[in-house]
């Protein structure tokens, strides 16, 4: 759920860059169906049950990008009922950067750009970006899922699917053939610079609570990686007030 | 070999110690896994490498090294391709040029001209003033090193070799001293004995990136008819401009006029572009168009900054700006001013600037240097190549000595004087 939301946040200070070496092999077996190689996944991290039995979530971690030395604290916070989530990133030399959905509203505060509302499509994606039960990938927010081939994702033989949303993107995700967690995806999302596509590794799942999370997460983004460790994942202790748009959002929203 | 390697010191310090086959190695990929013209010549690139890893190798001190690194960036023809070095060339040699005497310079035909004197520094205190020939630093005659300046050199980048010779020997470690020799306003010969001092500024540290210090300067100065303009000045693109600017827009906005002093700014984190252009601007806006490797492009839009500093809703501002350039303005500096000029949104008063325009990131090398390197290219809105041209002023104001010691500042004068032009415009229902 987060990481698809800082996978189009983290990067607000670098573009991005495409398409993880992937590594076709020929068809030596039918492919699983799409929906089956998700519900694997959901399975592995903890079950259905475990994931539909929270409604917040609070992590913390550190956002790095090792080649330029730059890092800095994350903190991400998500919900449900209605879906949102706001994602801080601190960045020494540059400040705090701001990314939020409230239900309704999308924003950016960020000390590069200054305050931003999201609309068009950027607001559909985060809109959907949100879903904090994103692990399901829920049928009612994609027009279609479909296993496209087995290839080779991080070294590992992986199923890729593509996933169509509702919103007209294209999301593709890779599922490990032989733990069934999801590998990895690569996502093309809106910005305020134009659509960025990001190629996301996730790795070192470790359990919080009853649910296994992916805490390494290195996206891949034109050429620059990041890379997003979590070190904490808590559950159900989030106190709504933190979605509230900061005050230059709620003057911009008026 | 080791005992004799300890005895010679650098003399003989083995290309290992700074790591000099992995470090060239390590430039020479990064270059070639990520330059984003799409002509560029890959077996080129890679016949450079073959001829020039040798002498990287068989380098004898950093500087050596360095000197051979900058010889295969050199062969790009580019800017924003350099390092920046970690450590001394040599052991005679220092790399803090973190203190400054206070007074900056700028070629004036042949001739480095004092342009600036900072009021609170120690060349001020010492009696320099603008307009003042810089002749020596110690024992070396500037008219020596400017003679390798080729005539037929372009005035932008003669402006900024220039610059580099002089810069090299007037700033240095704090609390050194260095005796300028001047000629005066009377045409004598003067010596200042000037003790450099840590630049003025909120340090600020990206990543790798040496330490910068900030400073932003506002005033609201008198036009000739009697009108008021805001003056923004700032040295360099950092996110603590910020707040800085917004104090200063809100406080102007009510200004007849706004004037951006972008003269000697050298550049910095270019995404600020379009947080500082969105103070003029109602609507999303394109500065400019970004390309990287495999064509990918990335706008800077302008984004419209509708709250002032206090959370309130406030309208951009629609009065006319002005941006003052010169020879030392780069970079970051150059799209936001040529996108605010093919916007037709500023008027653009000076000299043309430096022409180095490519966004680059910056990587750390194994031996401890920081490689910067153009990873994109970038046109104005209009579609104009900055890197190579430099920002043209919509007015060209050149530098003169006289009017620099009659304590004239021509490019702002004549911002200031457009100003009233355009107010007097405006009043008629024309358009900045």
């Amino acid at each position: 759920m987060f990481l698809r939301v800082v996978a189009a946040a983290a990067l607000l200070f670098a573009p991005l860059y495409a398409q993880a070496p992937a590594k076709t092999e020929a068809p030596a077996e039918a492919l699983p169906d799409a929906r089956d190689l998700i519900n694997r996944h959901v399975k592995a991290i903890g079950g259905r049950e475990a994931v539909l039995a929270h409604k917040s979530m609070h992590a913390v971690g550190t956002l790095s990008v090792s080649r330029q030395g730059i890092s800095g604290p994350i903190e991400m916070f998500g919900a449900t009922g209605p879906d949102r989530v706001v994602v801080k990133t601190t960045v020494q030399g540059i400040g705090e950067i701001l990314e939020g959905f409230d239900g309704s509203h999308a924003w950016s505060v960020s000390p590069m750009t200054g305050p931003m509302l999201k609309v068009g499509k950027e607001l559909a994606q985060t809109r959907l970006d949100a879903d904090f039960y994103s692990e399901l990938r829920d049928p009612a927010k994609y027009k279609a899922v479909k296993t496209v081939e087995k290839t080779t994702f991080d070294g590992r033989p992986c199923y890729k699917v593509a996933l169509s949303r509702i919103d007209g993107s294209e999301d593709f995700d890779f599922y490990d053939a032989a733990t069934g967690l999801r590998a990895g995806s690569i996502n093309t999302r809106e910005s305020p610079m134009g659509a960025m596509t990001v190629t996301s590794t996730d790795t070192s799942y470790k359990k919080f609570g009853n649910l296994l999370q992916a805490t390494s997460v290195t996206q891949q983004v034109m050429g620059v990686e990041q890379t997003i460790t979590l070190t904490s994942v808590e559950f159900d202790n989030v106190d709504p007030a933190v979605f509230q748009p900061p005050a230059p959002i709620k003057a911009l929203i008026k | 070999m080791a005992v004799l390697a300890l005895l010679f010191g650098w003399g003989v310090a083995a290309a290992e110690t700074f790591r000099a086959a992995e470090t060239f190695d390590a430039v020479w990929t990064i270059v070639r896994e990520s330059h984003f013209d799409p002509a560029f010549d890959r077996a080129q690139w890679d016949r450079a490498r073959d001829e020039l890893r040798p002498k990287a190798v068989g380098a004898r001190t950093p500087g050596e090294f360095r000197a051979v690194v900058a010889e295969l960036l050199g062969r790009l023809g580019l800017s924003h391709f350099a390092v920046i070095p970690g450590a001394p060339d040599g052991p005679s040699d220092s790399s803090d040029l973190g203190a400054q005497p206070g007074f900056d310079v700028r070629l004036i035909g042949r001739q480095l001209v004092v342009t600036r004197v900072d009021p609170d520094g120690p060349a001020a205190a010492a009696g320099v003033r603008a307009g003042w020939i810089l002749d020596r630093v110690g024992a070396v005659q500037m008219s020596g090193l400017l003679g390798g300046i080729a005539e037929s050199t372009p005035p932008r980048i003669a402006q900024l070799e220039a610059w580099k010779i002089a810069i090299t020997r007037l700033r240095g470690p704090a609390h050194s001293a260095l005796d300028a020799t001047f000629t005066d306003g009377s045409g004598t010969a003067v010596t200042k004995h000037i003790e450099r001092r840590f630049e003025r500024g909120e340090p600020v540290t990206v990543g790798s990136l040496p330490t910068m210090f900030v400073r932003v300067s506002s005033s609201l100065v008198p036009t000739p008819h009697g009108a008021h303009a805001g003056v923004i000045g700032f040295n360099v693109w950092m996110t603590a401009v910020d707040r800085e600017f917004q104090l200063a827009i809100d406080r102007f906005r009510r200004a007849d006029g706004i004037v951006i002093d972008l003269r000697g700014n050298p550049g910095g984190l270019a995404a600020m572009i379009m947080g500082l252009s969105g103070h003029f601007f109602s609507e999303p806006a394109t500065l400019g168009v970004m390309t990287t490797k495999g064509a990918q492009s990335l706008r800077f839009n302008a984004n419209p900054r509708l709250v002032n500093a206090a959370g309130e809703r406030v309208d951009a501002y629609g009065g006319p700006v002005a941006i003052l350039v010169d020879g030392l303005t780069g970079s970051a500096s150059e799209c936001f001013t040529g996108g605010m000029q093919s916007l037709g949104r500023a008027r653009v008063f000076g000299q043309t600037s430096m022409g180095q325009a490519l966004p680059a990131l910056f990587d750390r090398l194994p031996n401890g240097d920081v490689l910067i390197h153009a990873w994109g290219d970038f046109v104005t809105g209009t579609g104009v190549r900055i890197e190579g041209r430099g920002v043209v002023p919509d007015e060209p104001v050149d530098l003169t000595r006289d009017a620099l010691l009659a304590g004239h500042d021509l490019p702002l004068e004549r911002a200031l004087a457009w100003i009233d032009g355009a107010r007097a415009s405006a009043t008629k229902g024309g358009k900045f």
